[in-house]
């Protein structure tokens, strides 16, 4: 028995070490460690109404605490799903939904972790171990939170608390009494937030009160990020930008759209030796994902083939993508996070603009290093003081759109170089890309190419536009051919001389004999 | 002995049945037999979406009903669709006679049912014109003719017209099943103008509105407006009274303006397609450095990345509907851009003629499947059901725009004979026929050109829809003429005279 035992264990191990050594190792780079969870259930979308993207935006907020997300409307919320989560975020949108008897509720009286409630008119036992006290209701006032300020936002309930040892963010001043009250409320787990509304100030007024929620201790840091760039770009514009940025000492990065077909081309090797060219003046790059077509087809392409091509293609040249940038909804998609994210644990989560999904989930998946994007523009309406920038709780990208005139690109440099807010360099942290052949990745500023540490000086090269686009096809016999060609036309002029004599001839002879 | 004895009881038999059925009526009773069987006895045939529906569909009330629509793209037909019941806010999106036939169809389908739309309905008002038109079509080619010729005529109508790889685009949104029908009707009103059928009034009606509504039927029909009102300048002089002249004049103008607007009321997204194609899968395509060639557009030459690719393309570089692109690319070229450089370069054009030939003879995209999901068939199962003809086509026929030459060629010498005729007897009205079958050469080129200029080699099996069509009309008026000794001479001298 002891000895048939023993060849069980001896022939497990060798089955674990042949499928290991036959089976393609899938790389992924985004190992799962132990992120947080929190489960977010929603009354409704708002679709229509001015709530309308608040969990999206609430959902990329909690993507940049590295935050893996389990998102839930109130009426697919299954019972019992709540004791599986020592965090939850309840976001309720309409005010007239009723508190009928449903599952959520029920799970949600014997809930002890922590919980955050985003809405109106938040449940007695939060009233209670926050100590809200209702101030008024309606109201236009002005939101300030850290360095930012947003006027004359209409306010449903403004909430206050004299409990001791709550912690208040944020104020609403009322306009038309000289009143302030806090925008959010937390005591230890609990925290309440009368409202957020995407793309405007609430939004990042909730990041504060959520990094104390989660207990991220991390300090925030800006990253300057320039998206919409193409192969097809003003690639000089590129180089001069970068110059620019080089001298003025600002890091930046470049999110780049991939190439997937005629990588070999001469335009492909402008576009990555202009990558090459960012790379040494201290710019970042970045691997966009790819645009998904809405269109119906039928063609059978691999994204995670197509990535890993893409990526392997810069490699070689000496180019490393150290993350990703891509909507938000992608985190949310089986297909796309394992075929498209999967070589990254870095990533930039863009503000979703058009969602395609392959295979959505309500689970995302966290990243080692997820930065929250904000639009310039966005990023400047509510700055209240230009000088003084203090850093938002989480890591941030300031993303501006790759200008196509030199005109805007000088308003543009002149911009950020008066600006104090201090970019930090993406490359002084630690990120790793992987794919079959490559391993990327940055250490404290440098780069990483196989392990190898990368010098990243380069100066522009002019590509030459030499190049077979068509293989010619083997020719046999072309000597052969080309003679025959030859005397066949001679052959046929030939004939049609002597035709054309004979033609004369007979209609002479016509002539002669019918018309005398 | 025998033989001779079936020969005469064959000849009397046919003599007893020409008293009751005449080949045209006959050919038609059985397109319609087999075509209603086909079509709406189960398991029904027609056509699966390859992502075009949405286009017609909710511009003419209509919706995508059914949840799992998204399972049934290019595998299954699928027959029901909703009826918006409440405003549409989506404008017109297509321009197309196709527009036309559907709200005439769901107008139909709410006497019945207010809410769902069955294609079958459209289908049905199909098969009514579709046979009205075979009938045409075949007395064009068999009125006068001696029985015995005219049903053998009649048998390979029947052959071709009830082919199921034509009639099951009846059951669906594409506008292929209004090409068809109406180039039917052009060809045989024509035809029937030459033979002095039907009154030349009635016959100008239906070869005018057939001609409208099959350049309106697509937007790639834009030259077919253009062409019949050059070729129809015949008709002009078939009668001398003023008032008849003026009305064809007339009409002829407004066919041409037809086309012309046809072109010019094309949708954006529509454009885009195939502006892609005709640059990635066109020019570029067959082009020795396309870095060159797209400086000689005036294009970026980092452009050329997009060579070969495609709009379906699942994932992309760019947004094929992007402002960059629209900018840049796009805005560079046109129709016209792309048919001055195929003019200038031959060879690739000669290639592109090549490979366009290669899908012309082709009438059903085998992308498109034609059973309904719940038959159970598997995903993109074509009906087999009388589809002898189109098969034997796509076999048998050489692929090579050579041969569309020398069809072209011996087609139109087999007519010229009878045109010079007509033409040294000054007989205008028998000068009509020759050019009648160049029109329809003329509209199948174009269809071949414009897929080519107009969207490269893609999709070019359901764009040269036009080339095929006019190819089987044109082939089966010649082999119905051999079959009734009508190639050669002028029988409507003969009529006339008698």
């Amino acid at each position: 028995m002891r000895r048939n035992h023993r060849w069980g264990v001896v022939l497990v191990v060798l089955l674990l070490l042949v499928t290991s050594a036959v089976l393609p190792a899938q790389v992924r780079a985004a190992a799962p460690s132990s992120f947080s969870s929190v489960l977010v259930v929603y009354d409704s979308l708002g679709m229509g109404m001015k709530q309308e993207g608040n969990v999206e935006a609430l959902k990329r907020l909690l993507a940049a605490f590295h935050v893996q997300v389990t998102a839930e409307s109130l009426d697919s919320y299954t019972a019992g799903s709540l004791s599986q989560y020592s965090k939850l975020i309840e976001v309720r949108n309409r005010s007239d939904f009723l508190d009928d008897n449903n599952d959520f509720l029920k799970d949600k009286q014997s809930y002890t972790g922590d919980f955050l409630y985003i809405g109106e008119k938040p449940g007695e036992k939060l009233v209670q171990s926050l100590g809200l006290q209702l101030q008024s209701e309606q109201k236009v006032a002005d939101l300030q939170i850290g360095t930012f300020a947003q006027r004359s936002i209409s306010v449903p309930y403004l909430y206050d608390s004299k409990q001791p040892g709550v912690k208040k963010y944020g104020e609403l001043k009322v306009q038309a009494a000289d009143l302030s009250y806090p925008y959010g409320i937390r005591k230890g787990a609990n925290a309440y937030v009368p409202f957020m509304e995407k793309d405007t100030l609430s939004e990042l007024a909730l990041s504060y009160v959520l990094k104390d929620w989660l207990q991220e201790n991390q300090e925030g840091h800006y990253f300057l990020v320039f998206k919409e760039i193409y192969p097809f770009s003003d690639l000089g514009l590129l180089e001069k930008m970068s110059d620019e940025l080089f001298e003025a000492g600002i890091p930046f990065m470049v999110s780049v759209h991939p190439v997937y077909s005629n990588t070999d081309y001469p335009a492909m090797k402008r576009y990555i030796n202009t990558l090459k060219y960012i790379q040494s003046r201290n710019g970042t790059i970045l691997v966009e994902a790819p645009v998904v077509a809405s269109t119906i087809q039928d063609l059978d392409r691999s994204l995670y083939q197509q990535t890993e091509h893409f990526i392997d293609a810069l490699a070689q040249e000496g180019v490393v993508p150290l993350g990703m940038g891509a909507q938000m909804y992608w985190s949310y998609d089986e297909h796309y996070v394992s075929e498209g994210m999967a070589f990254f644990d870095s990533v930039i989560l863009f503000p979703d603009t058009r969602q395609i999904y392959k295979a959505k989930r309500n689970r995302s998946t966290a990243f080692a290093s997820s930065l929250y994007s904000l639009d310039s523009a966005f990023f400047q309406r509510y700055l209240t003081d230009d000088r003084h920038i203090a850093s938002l709780p989480m890591d941030t990208a300031v993303t501006f759109d790759f200008v196509q005139k030199e005109s805007e690109l000088e308003g543009l440099i002149e911009g950020l170089k008066k600006s104090w807010i201090a970019f930090e360099d993406y490359k002084s942290e630690a990120h790793h890309v992987k794919t079959k052949i490559n391993e990327l990745g940055s250490d404290r500023g440098s780069l990483v190419l196989n392990g190898v540490s990368l010098g990243i000086q380069a100066s522009h090269v002019e590509t030459s536009s030499k190049y077979v686009y068509k293989q010619q096809g083997k020719k046999s016999f072309e000597t052969w051919f080309t003679v025959q060609n030859q005397i066949f036309i001679v052959i046929i002029f030939i004939t049609l001389f002597v035709f054309g004599g004979f033609l004369i001839i007979g209609y002479r002879m016509y002539k002669r004999k019918f018309y005398k | 002995m025998p033989k001779a004895q079936w020969l005469k009881g064959f000849g009397s038999r046919v003599a007893l049945l020409s008293r009751y059925v005449s080949p045209s009526l006959l050919a038609a009773s059985l397109v319609l037999i087999i075509t209603v069987f086909a079509l709406f006895v189960p398991p029904y045939i027609g056509m699966a979406d390859n992502g075009d529906y949405f286009r017609v569909l909710y511009s003419n009330g209509l919706y995508f009903n059914n949840p799992e629509y998204d399972s049934l793209y290019l595998g299954y037909f699928n027959k029901a669709f909703g009826i918006f019941q409440y405003y549409n806010e989506n404008g017109a999106t297509l321009t197309s006679s196709q527009s036309l036939l559907i709200r005439l169809s769901v107008w139909v389908n709410q006497w019945f049912d207010k809410q769902v739309f069955d294609i079958r309905v459209q289908g049905a008002l199909l098969v009514l014109l579709y046979t009205v038109g075979v009938y045409l079509f075949v007395e064009a080619l068999t009125w006068k003719v001696k029985p015995k010729y005219g049903y053998w005529v009649a048998v390979l109508a029947v052959f071709l017209f009830a082919d199921t790889a034509y009639t099951a685009y009846f059951n669906s949104f594409f506008s292929e099943s209004m090409v068809w029908i109406m180039l039917i009707y052009l060809f045989a009103s024509g035809l029937l103008l030459y033979r002095k059928r039907y009154p030349d009034y009635m016959m100008m009606i239906v070869f005018f509105i057939s001609g409208l509504l099959l350049t309106t039927s697509k937007q790639q029909n834009a030259p077919v407006g253009i062409i019949v009102a050059v070729i129809g300048i015949i008709f002009i002089f078939v009668r001398k009274q003023r008032i008849y002249r003026t009305f064809v004049a007339s009409s002829l103008v407004l066919l041409m303006l037809t086309g012309i607007a046809t072109y010019v009321l094309i949708p954006k997204e529509f454009v885009n397609i195939n502006k892609y194609h005709a640059m990635t899968r066109g020019v570029l395509m067959q082009s020795e450095d396309p870095e060159e060639t797209l400086k000689s557009f005036g294009i970026d030459k980092q452009y050329a990345i997009l060579n070969g690719s495609i709009y379906y393309e699942p994932y992309t570089t760019v947004d094929v509907n992007s402002q960059i692109l629209e900018n840049n690319f796009y805005n560079h070229y046109g129709f016209a851009s792309i048919l001055a450089y195929y003019v200038s370069h031959p060879d690739q054009a000669g290639k592109m003629m090549d490979l366009a030939a290669k899908n012309a003879f082709t009438i059903r995209p085998s992308a498109m499947g034609n059973y309904e999901k719940s038959v159970g068939k598997p995903f993109g199962a074509q009906s087999m059901f009388f589809s002898g003809y189109s098969e034997l086509k796509k076999a048998l026929a050489p692929k090579t725009f050579g041969f569309i030459i020398i069809w072209m060629l011996v087609v139109a010498g087999l007519y010229t004979a009878q045109f010079a005729a007509a033409v040294k007897a000054k007989h205008v009205r028998g000068m009509v026929r020759l050019p009648l079958i160049l029109m329809l050469m003329l509209m199948g080129l174009s269809g071949i050109l414009v897929s080519i200029i107009g969207a490269g080699d893609a999709d070019l099996s359901k764009h040269e829809f036009l080339f095929t069509a006019a190819f089987d009309l044109v082939t089966f008026t010649a082999v119905a003429d051999a079959i009734c000794r009508n190639l050669w001479h002028d029988q409507l001298a003969e009529y006339e005279s008698a």
